[in-house]
């Protein structure tokens, strides 16, 4: 081949040279350092949560009246609110929870084994929800069972205080509190005022913070969700059923009850909410990535193009003494391919250093070898594209632009 | 080797229609050493385009070694360039960016020769041309009649049967010129056909045929006629083409 | 001279109207976007109250759990909100200029007009609140102290609710009924929007104001549970709202003073540290004794504000700038070496090379301010649609100074992309192009 000559004349032409190899040697180092956040961004939304999230509907209603102040009244309420979501065509299951999975806002508190030192408390989000909840979850169930009528406190015996209700856990906490099994094992609060029993462990499911780290410690509590201001239910619709159910659900609440305000919400909206900074962050980043791969290819097509221009006699000279169509575009490709390979080796260094400076500022993930092998070998690709158009118009030029002088 | 006949060149601009060759009969018989002569704009950088495959026609044939040009391909073209032809141009045309070995490097890079093969032809090249010793220079930093000896080395550095030569002498003083014409009759006696564009009657005379153009036409001055006067050419242009 | 100059970079910039488009959209492309998110980045981290944000503190008091600090990577640090049982204990020592307890609560607005009642994110405070923060008054002012504690049923509203209610205009004296009772507006907030929601950090500080201020005395006959975020240690039986908010070690208030003297901040300190001793010796604050009035810019960097996505993201579209600047070099290095013939004719009829080199680069800043203004222009909807992907709610407050910060941005590149090509041409010699032709 014919890579020293070609190598000696970028030499001579040394601005054309270091333009190329700083702009590709940029682009490398911003484009693999978008490609890092986007990834975690991306990672981020992709993690399972545990949820048929697809088919799930949320609902919130806030009475106003004061009759919600009654127990009794709340609880039957609730049991109408139910029965009526539940008889709804498409709905496949309902339940009414006193927190929404996902979507940011929740209850936390400690769990901690049995006897165990308040250190060893694990952080949990919880639940109380009603009957019917692991079929509206969706959520699997590793061992154990689901909640039972009998798993329910009365009124009266949570009146009374001190109920030992049976709990789900998720596997993640269950593990982590018990690791030879937590099932039928007794677990409590960080002080010991309250204790609950493992009935069930689920094998994962996100808890109201699905961004945190302990995104997937979730606690299930069998209750009577719900409060004078605030009643939420969850249902979970037939594959495809959501939106016709959607359109039913407040008039249906209503129906039963018109002293609230009734908010419905898909999962899907939920979640997206949760998500926002990440598919912002995501849609900006690519969107920055495609005008940088635009800014960069049509850089190096002006750049090459007018390489070409200026050397048109050259060109020329080279056809006349025997050089073939092919052999002008495989010297222009050639050229590029050793421009952009430097402007590569170059932005590595440029790519470590702005990823430094990233991780510092703005709490990037750091880069690995293997993205940065993957973007350097797109560039490479985008460089040889971007050359194409001008390096076959060389072809076109004639032999005997040889002889012309100007 | 080289048969023309009733080649036409014509150049079309906006204005007008230029007929830089136009019934163009010639025959070159291999081995010789052809003087191309004739008045500024007569045609003669053109018929050397055409007959050096730089440059198409747009009537007549043309037969190069045998091979009917009008027939070839772009590839083939540029391979008998490659091979067979060796083109020394009126403005050297070096490419500024290499330096003097890597310019007469050019042609055999299109040949897929081994790299000890090219390096000892070029060496014997511009050992032939005497400019050994200046093969890391540049273009820029060698004299007219440097560039135009590195050019010479470049078209014979492939040993063609036929060398193409546009005013080789063109930018040179006299001692040059006679220097450099001694280096094309060495190369024709070693057996290459060389056809030369000159503007000096004195040179011309050492070829062993010249022939005339004049406003696209040829006048063929066989043997050791003495060169026309200005004015004799054109009554035997006109004479030429009254007979036709 | 000049005026000759500028004559003649405009026409050689016209000559070539297709190359000098894609030049000023290069320069405008990267203009904007650097523009855009550096704007973004620096309102968002700016000091929000530069003139005051000093005197302005953030009360912290040490009540947490004994056995672990509130939060585990700052263990010098106090819990960031109170009790309510402490905000309430602290409020009315008399020494702060100003003083606010607060939180964000959820309640049912009842129109008038018939329409369903629908739920508002409000804030409980005291009044003090809108003197904290400069907050700016349409139409009446805020209620005063007397109305804190009564409590009278008085609301400050915004602009939004405003027109959704009473259709704009001097609302003063009209009447919402919010829950069960009804409240007399005295004051219409002109338009508001700081960056960050600089009085709750907590709690998404990147959303809007509320639309609606209730006086904190409502807190308990509302019965308006917090909206925000309520941090516990403690497990306590406590029977209904009442009683937690009279016992609850939950920490979901608020608490900000103004402190403008050095010695208003030493009394207040040690005013806040006696009420710690003192509930110490009955049994609560059961670590050690560390309580913080933290100057507002100090709680943004300890909150951790600033959002590091915004950040990155400005130091990115630095670098597509950057990028953008070199792409220019690029094409102003063509465009001017294929007139180097050109320069070299002046340079023969006499033109130094200083005037040489300042024409082309009088052509370059032309190109620039084109790309500059073009880009400034394009920052905005960027920015606002960068600002709708990221953020809920009303838009940011621009200032001109973005429009000046991108023209300023363009200059500067044009400047800088353009000395190396005006450089190369300038040193032309005379000779060498006029022998070619
Ligand atoms: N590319 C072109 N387009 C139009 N006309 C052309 C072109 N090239 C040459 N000509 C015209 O063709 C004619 C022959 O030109 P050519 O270059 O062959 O002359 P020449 O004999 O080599 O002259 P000189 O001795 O000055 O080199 C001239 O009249 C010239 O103007
Ligand atoms: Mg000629």
């Amino acid at each position: 081949m014919e890579l020293g000559p070609i190598f000696r004349a970028l030499l001579r032409n040394r601005s054309r040279f270091w333009l190329i190899t700083l702009e590709i040697a940029l682009t490398l180092a911003v484009s693999v350092n978008c490609f890092v956040i986007l990834q975690r961004e991306r990672d981020r939304l992709l993690r399972p949560s545990g949820l048929d999230e697809a088919n799930q509907i949320v609902v919130a209603t806030e009475p106003w009246s004061e009759e919600f102040a009654d127990d009794a009244f709340l609880d039957l309420q609730r049991e109408e609110d139910l029965r009526r979501l539940r008889a709804l065509p498409g709905v496949r299951a309902v339940t009414a929870m006193n927190q929404i999975p996902i979507s940011r806002a929740g209850s936390g508190t400690g769990r901690k084994a049995e006897g165990a030192d308040q250190s060893e408390s694990v952080f949990v989000g919880y639940f109380y929800v009603a009957d019917d909840a692991l079929e509206t979850l969706g959520v699997e169930l590793r061992e154990g069972r689901g909640f039972e009528p009998g798993d329910f406190p009365t009124r009266e015996e949570e009146d009374a205080g001190d109920v030992v209700r049976n709990v789900l856990l998720t596997a993640d906490v269950a593990d982590r509190l018990y690791p030879e099994g937590a099932l039928g094992k007794v677990i409590q609060n960080d002080g010991g005022e309250v204790s609950n029993v493992v009935v069930g462990v689920i094998e994962q499911m996100h808890n109201s913070w699905p961004t945190s780290t302990a995104a997937d410690r979730a606690m299930l509590l069998p209750g009577r969700p719900g409060h004078r201001t605030l009643m939420r239910y969850l249902i979970r619709t037939e594959p495809g059923q959501v939106d016709p159910v959607f359109s039913r659900v407040e008039e249906e609440l209503l129906a039963a009850n018109t002293e609230r305000v009734v908010t419905v919400q898909t999962m899907t909206e939920v979640k997206n909410r949760t998500y926002r900074v990440s598919r912002a962050m995501i849609t900006v980043l690519v969107g920055v990535m495609i005008l940088l791969g635009i800014v960069t290819g049509l850089g190096i097509i002006g750049l090459t193009a007018f390489s070409v221009t200026e050397r048109t006699r050259q060109i020329g000279t080279r056809r006349a003494l025997g050089a073939g169509r092919f052999d002008i575009l495989r010297y222009f490709l050639l050229e590029n391919w050793m421009v952009t390979g430097f402007g590569l080796v170059l932005g590595l260094g440029l790519t470590f250093g702005l990823n430094y400076l990233l991780v510092q500022a703005a709490d990037a993930p750091k880069v690995g070898g293997e993205l940065v092998v993957l973007v350097m070998a797109g560039l490479w690709l985008l460089g040889q594209l971007a050359a194409l158009a001008p390096a076959l118009r060389a072809t076109r030029i004639a032999p005997v632009a040889a002889t012309r002088t100007i | 080797m080289l048969t023309m006949q009733g080649i036409h060149k014509i150049y079309r601009t906006e204005q007008i229609e230029t007929h830089a060759l136009s019934d163009f009969d010639l025959e070159v018989e291999a081995g010789q050493f052809l003087a191309v002569m004739g008045p500024s704009g007569s045609g003669k950088s053109t018929f050397l385009n055409v007959a050096g495959l730089l440059d198409g026609f747009d009537r007549g044939s043309y037969h190069l070694d045998g091979a009917d040009v009008s027939r070839l391909s772009d590839r083939e073209m540029s391979r008998i360039r490659n091979e067979k032809i060796g083109f020394i141009f009126q403005g050297f045309n070096l490419i500024p960016d290499l330096d003097v070995f890597d310019n007469v490097d050019v042609p055999l890079r299109y040949r897929g020769m081994k790299a000890r093969a090219r390096r000892e032809a070029i060496e014997e090249a511009l050992q032939i041309v005497g400019l050994k010793s200046r093969r890391k220079h540049y273009p820029s930093q060698l004299s007219g009649g440097q560039q135009q000896r590195v050019a010479i080395a470049r078209a014979l550095v492939g040993s063609p049967q036929l060398i193409f030569a546009d005013e080789p002498t063109g930018n040179l003083d006299s001692a040059m010129a006679a220097e450099i014409l001694d280096l094309l009759e060495k190369i024709n006696a070693l057996g290459a056909t060389v056809v030369m564009v000159t503007h000096d009657a004195e040179l011309a005379r050492r070829a062993s045929r010249q022939i005339y153009l004049l406003d696209g036409r040829l006048i063929d001055m066989q043997g050791d006629a003495p060169a026309p006067l200005f004015g004799e050419s054109r009554v035997r242009a006109s004479a030429a083409g009254a007979t036709d | 001279m000049l005026l000759y100059q500028l004559r003649m970079a405009a026409l050689s910039l016209r000559r070539n109207l297709v190359l000098t488009l894609v030049v000023v959209a290069g320069v405008a492309l990267g203009v904007s976007v650097a523009t855009a998110f550096v704007t973004i980045d620096r309102l968002i981290s700016s000091d929000p109250i530069p003139h005051k944000s000093d005197r302005l503190r953030f009360v912290r008091l040490d009540s947490w759990d004994p056995a672990d600090p509130f939060d585990s990577d700052r263990p010098d640090l106090p819990p960031n909100q109170l009790t309510y049982q402490d905000a309430l204990a602290i409020h009315g020592s008399g020494i702060p200029t100003y003083e606010a307890a607060m939180y964000k609560s959820r309640l049912t607005v009842h129109p008038d007009n018939g329409e369903r009642p629908w739920r508002e994110v409000v804030r409980l405070t005291h009044g003090d609140l809108f003197d904290l923060f400069d907050v700016p008054f349409a139409f009446g002012s805020r209620w005063d102290a007397a109305a804190d504690g009564g409590p009278e049923p008085v609301v400050v509203i915004d602009t939004l609710i405003n027109e959704k209610l009473f259709g704009g205009g001097d609302s003063v004296g009209r009447e919402i009924r919010i829950e069960d009772r009804t409240f007399v507006v005295v004051g219409v907030l002109d338009e508001w929007r700081p960056p960050i929601k600089m009085y709750d950090v907590n709690n998404n500080p990147y959303e809007e104001p509320e639309s609606i201020y209730i006086p904190f005395g409502f807190a308990q006959p509302l019965e308006a549970t917090s909206n925000g975020n309520t941090n516990g240690w403690r497990f306590q039986d406590l029977d209904g709202w009442e009683e937690y908010l009279a016992a609850s070690e939950d920490t979901f208030i608020q608490y900000w003073v103004q402190l403008d003297t050095q010695e208003q901040v030493g009394r207040f300190q040690s005013y806040v540290d006696g009420y710690a001793e003192q509930q110490k010796m009955a049994g609560r604050f059961p670590r050690p004794l560390n309580n913080l009035l933290q100057p507002l810019p100090d709680l943004l960097l300890t909150e951790e504000v600033r959002p590091e996505e915004t950040r990155g993201l400005a130091i990115i579209s630095i670098l597509f700038l950057v990028v953008c600047s070199v792409n220019l070099i690029g094409v102003l290095l063509g465009k001017f070496l294929s007139r180097a013939p050109e320069a070299g004719i002046r340079r023969a009829l006499g033109a130094s090379r200083r005037t040489i080199f300042l024409q082309h680069l009088l052509e370059c800043e032309l190109v620039a301010v084109a790309g500059g203004l073009l880009g400034a222009g394009l920052a905005v909807p960027i920015l606002r649609w960068v600002e709708k992907l990221f953020a809920q709610g009303e838009p940011l407050a621009l200032d001109t100074g973005m429009l000046f910060a991108g023209i300023a941005l363009a200059l500067v590149s044009g400047l800088v992309a353009g000395l190396y090509p005006s450089w190369r041409v300038c040193r032309v010699a005379p000779a060498t192009y006029l022998k070619l032709q």
